[in-house]
């Protein structure tokens, strides 16, 4: 198991060069410039502003110096928030993002969970339909089609829930104090879960039928368990494997969809500096947040992989 | 008992009555001020954040015209070329150190330093060595400001400016406190520590969520600044932001969804706000490169582009048709119309077919061109409709959709024929527009170039009479239109929404609205 963690941690490094690499020299091909704006500027003001962030030098030089740079830690001034070093944007955008995502994902694997469980236990009745006409649902509709609808409907028309910000406001944060640091959470976090939910339930209900007809089950049965110890002890355990390994690609899936629930919800996350910097050509800024995307993929991908040893013996002798 | 629960209710309303009348304004921002240093800042959103917490010499009133800030009066001496200001009594800053003309000195010597790399500093090139200051090669000394004494600022010019006095209510003119950037660096403008002159200082500033800022009691005219607290709240999505002002968290928005003007028409008349800005949406035509370096062609296309129609079906959004670059709004002057604008429409499709048949150009053998926009539904719908209005004179335009920065650079490499482009005039006055279309001006992308033309805005840039140069901006502007060397669309107007207990509020093209100017009479409850 170690000795597994530490070989993906080895290949983990080239892959991380290899994503700077090409975001580096994307990002620098990319026509237009971080100064281009609508007015033309003079040749002096041209080269002073090129000159402060070593731009006036030939791109490969740039790209040396940017390496030596991100191997001490240090991601350079962004572009855009001149005030600000794309390092002390990453330290704002980053708990930010973590909280939104990490909740959302925990979200998605409880309740797309259960409702699966729910449906394959329950296979063909009204309950089973309801569960996956609601996946259905929340496969089909898209986040930028849910969020601002639900922030329309709870922010606006009901006034229960802000609706962007980090402030908490609205009717519950005033009846129930104790929850209102979390209500600015409560919309996005599930606004960027639905689809995750939708598809973990899916993927649930059919793993889970297709271990209930497994001979190993229908011994269990035969010797006399109770069907909840055959459900949680026996088939849950197999039943959850092919979930386990969508929850790599699943969250690679909430990392891009965080961009845009952070948009919409004017959320101060990674997300949404990743945009502005894009969009204005702020190279440092959009380059230190692929590195922090690259990072968290692969370090959360790492930990599925680990999960997966753990659930399926045949991983972990291969290992 | 009854009395003392009548007490106990008469404390408590007085209690209310103390925590309301508190005034806070919350208004929304665009994005996250690039900066809040005056001399680094950059971009609109900075701008009205930058303009509540410092003051230059001048500044705006509370109808958006030019007025004294920190000097009380001025001179300027018969060549034109010296201006002196003469500040206010008693000026401190936030903090209370006294504010000095040295102050102001030492700021623009500031903005001048290569190492500040301020895209502003071009504005003031007309300053006795500017260029070679800001080009590094003369020490910041040389440049054209100086304090005689410390209440007296001296400007020498290196030729008659009359949009001298416009360019000193940029935030790059404000001053920045010497001591404070002297002790903390770059940090200084970190809350807590920042040092301001305006109407307010900053309280709070969390990056993509809010910035607070607080009454400057040191301001010099604080007796008259009714707003306590003012929150920007940057917030770039256009739906998001006008669902918080439908929510209540905020008071102020400078935009909303296009297409929800008429629901607002209908349910938030009185708290829609229309003024007209001082900004112009046109197409470039690149008359650098054939067959647009023909004049027929240029005006068969200007005359086949049904602006009214476009806009009355398709925008709604309270723009007005332009047929001038100018905008009719800027001050004392008379814009100068394209001959077609008052022609029906059915004739200027019969001139516009026998002008392109003119140039060589039938159904059979039709012109084809690129016609490139930046990703905005806005934007795609008029191309569009330049497309089918075109097609009718048989001209084939393919749309070429792309990222704004894309469009900077293709305007700047004149790499495209037909392109969107928007001005929006730094200054009320027309030379803010035309000087544009000099031949030697580096942001003349279509490369218009008319020695007439020319030699008047020359003349202009050093005659100080504004009815004598307005006379003769007109004409400049009348052979320009008369070239068809552009395709005005429309005058761009600002749509804010405010809510009815916001007092104060004047619409005004400069597009200055200052929390000192304003009032918050919230409704209880």
């Amino acid at each position: 198991m170690t000795s597994f963690a530490l070989r993906r941690l080895l290949i983990a490094a080239p892959t991380l060069f290899i994503i700077i690499t090409l975001s580096f020299f994307l990002m620098h091909w990319a026509p237009g410039g971080p100064f281009d704006a609508e007015a033309s500027l003079e040749p002096e003001v041209i080269a002073n502003l090129q000159a402060a962030y070593d731009l006036d030098k030939p791109v490969a030089i740039q790209y040396g110096l940017y390496l030596g740079k991100v191997l001490r830690g240090d991601f350079g001034p962004s572009i855009v928030y001149i005030d600000r070093t794309v390092s002390e944007l990453l330290a704002i955008g980053l708990p930010v993002s973590l909280r939104l995502g990490l909740s959302a994902m925990l979200l998605a694997i409880l309740i797309g969970g259960s409702f699966g469980i729910l449906a394959a236990l329950k296979k063909n009745s009204s309950a089973d339909y309801a569960v996956m006409s609601m996946a259905m649902t929340g496969i089909a509709v898209p986040s930028f089609v849910m969020a601002p609808l639900m922030s329309l409907i709870f922010g606006v028309i009901l006034k229960i829930l802000p609706v962007a910000t980090l402030e908490p406001r609205g009717s519950l944060a005033e009846a129930i104090p104790a929850l209102a640091p979390i209500t600015p959470y409560i919309m996005p976090v599930i606004a960027l879960a639905l689809p995750q939910i939708a598809i973990l339930a899916r993927l649930t209900r059919g793993s889970m039928i297709e271990t209930l007809r497994q001979n190993y089950i229908r011994t269990a049965r035969a010797k006399g368990l109770a069907s909840r110890n055959v459900v949680w002890a026996h088939a849950l355990k197999a039943a959850a494997l092919p979930v386990v390994s969508y929850l790599g690609p699943a969250v690679a899936s909430v990392v891009t969809g965080s961009i845009v629930i952070e948009q919409i919800f004017q959320l101060p996350g990674m997300g949404r500096f990743f945009i502005q910097g894009a969009l204005n050509r702020d190279y440092p800024l959009v380059l230190g947040i692929v590195i922090v995307y690259a990072v968290a993929v692969i370090i959360l991908n790492m930990i599925v992989d680990l999960l997966y040893g753990v659930l399926d013996p045949k991983v972990k002798r291969h290992a | 008992m009854r009395l003392a629960s009548g007490l106990v209710f008469a404390v408590m309303l007085l209690c209310t009555g103390a925590v309301s009348a508190e005034m806070v304004l919350n208004r929304s921002g665009g994005s996250d001020p690039s900066s809040l240093d005056p001399q680094r800042a950059t971009g609109n959103t900075a701008v009205p954040i930058l303009n509540e917490l410092f003051v230059g010499l001048v500044t705006t009133d509370e109808n958006g015209k030019l007025t004294y800030g920190l000097a009380a009066s001025h001179t300027v001496s018969d060549d034109g070329l010296f201006w002196e200001y003469t500040l206010r009594d008693e000026l401190k800053w936030s903090d209370g150190v006294p504010l000095t003309a040295e102050d102001f000195v030492w700021s623009l010597r500031r903005l001048m330093l290569p190492e500040t790399a301020s895209r502003y500093a071009q504005f003031f090139y007309s300053v006795k060595n500017g260029r070679p200051v800001n080009g590094g090669d003369m020490p910041p000394e040389r440049f054209g400001v100086s304090a005689p004494d410390s209440k007296t600022i001296r400007f020498e010019l290196i030729n008659q400016d009359p949009l001298f006095a416009q360019s000193l209510n940029s935030f790059a003119a404000m001053p920045s406190p010497r001591h404070k950037i002297d002790e903390l660096g770059t940090d200084w403008t970190k809350p807590g520590q920042f040092v301001t002159n305006g109407a307010y200082t900053l309280e709070e500033w969390v990056p993509g969520t809010r910035l607070t800022l607080k009454k400057n009691p040191n301001f010099y005219d604080a007796a008259n600044v009714k707003i306590d607290t003012v929150n920007f709240f940057p917030t770039q999505n256009l739906n998001t932001v006008f669902n918080r002002f439908r929510a209540g968290e905020l008071d102020v928005i400078l935009n909303f969804p296009p297409d929800q003007m008429d629901w607002i028409k209908e349910n938030l008349a009185d708290e829609l706000r229309i003024a007209p800005t001082l900004g112009v949406y046109y197409f470039l035509i690149n008359t650098k490169k054939p067959p647009f370096d023909d004049i027929r062609v240029r005006k068969a296309l200007a005359l086949a582009f049904d602006k009214e129609t476009m806009i009355d079906r398709l925008l709604n959004t309270g723009v007005v048709p332009a047929y001038s670059f100018v905008s009719p709004v800027v001050d004392d002057y008379t814009v100068a119309n394209a001959s077609i604008a008052h022609m029906p429409i059915a004739d200027r499709l019969v001139e516009a077919k026998a002008l392109m048949e003119d140039a060589g150009y039938t159904r059979d053998n039709p012109l084809t061109f690129e016609l490139a926009y930046d990703t905005l539904e806005e934007n795609r719908k008029i191309a569009v409709a330049m497309k089918s209005m075109w097609g009718a004179i048989g001209v084939n335009a393919e749309l070429m959709d792309t990222e704004f920065r894309n469009l900077n650079r293709k305007a700047r490499t004149r790499d495209y024929d037909i392109m969107r482009w928007a001005w929006f005039s730094p200054f009320n006055d027309a030379a803010g527009y035309l000087n544009l279309m000099r031949s030697n001006d580096p942001s003349n992308y279509i490369g218009f170039a008319n020695a007439e033309f020319d030699a008047i805005m020359n003349a202009v840039g050093t005659i100080s009479d504004t009815a004598k140069r307005n006379k003769l901006m007109h004409k400049a502007e009348q052979i320009l239109m008369e070239d068809y060397a552009m395709i005005p669309i429309y005058h761009y107007v600002s749509r804010r929404l405010v809510k009815t207990y916001i007092g104060g509020w004047v619409g005004n093209a400069r597009n200055a609205y200052k929390a000192r100017y304003l009032t918050v009479n919230r409704p209880k409850g």
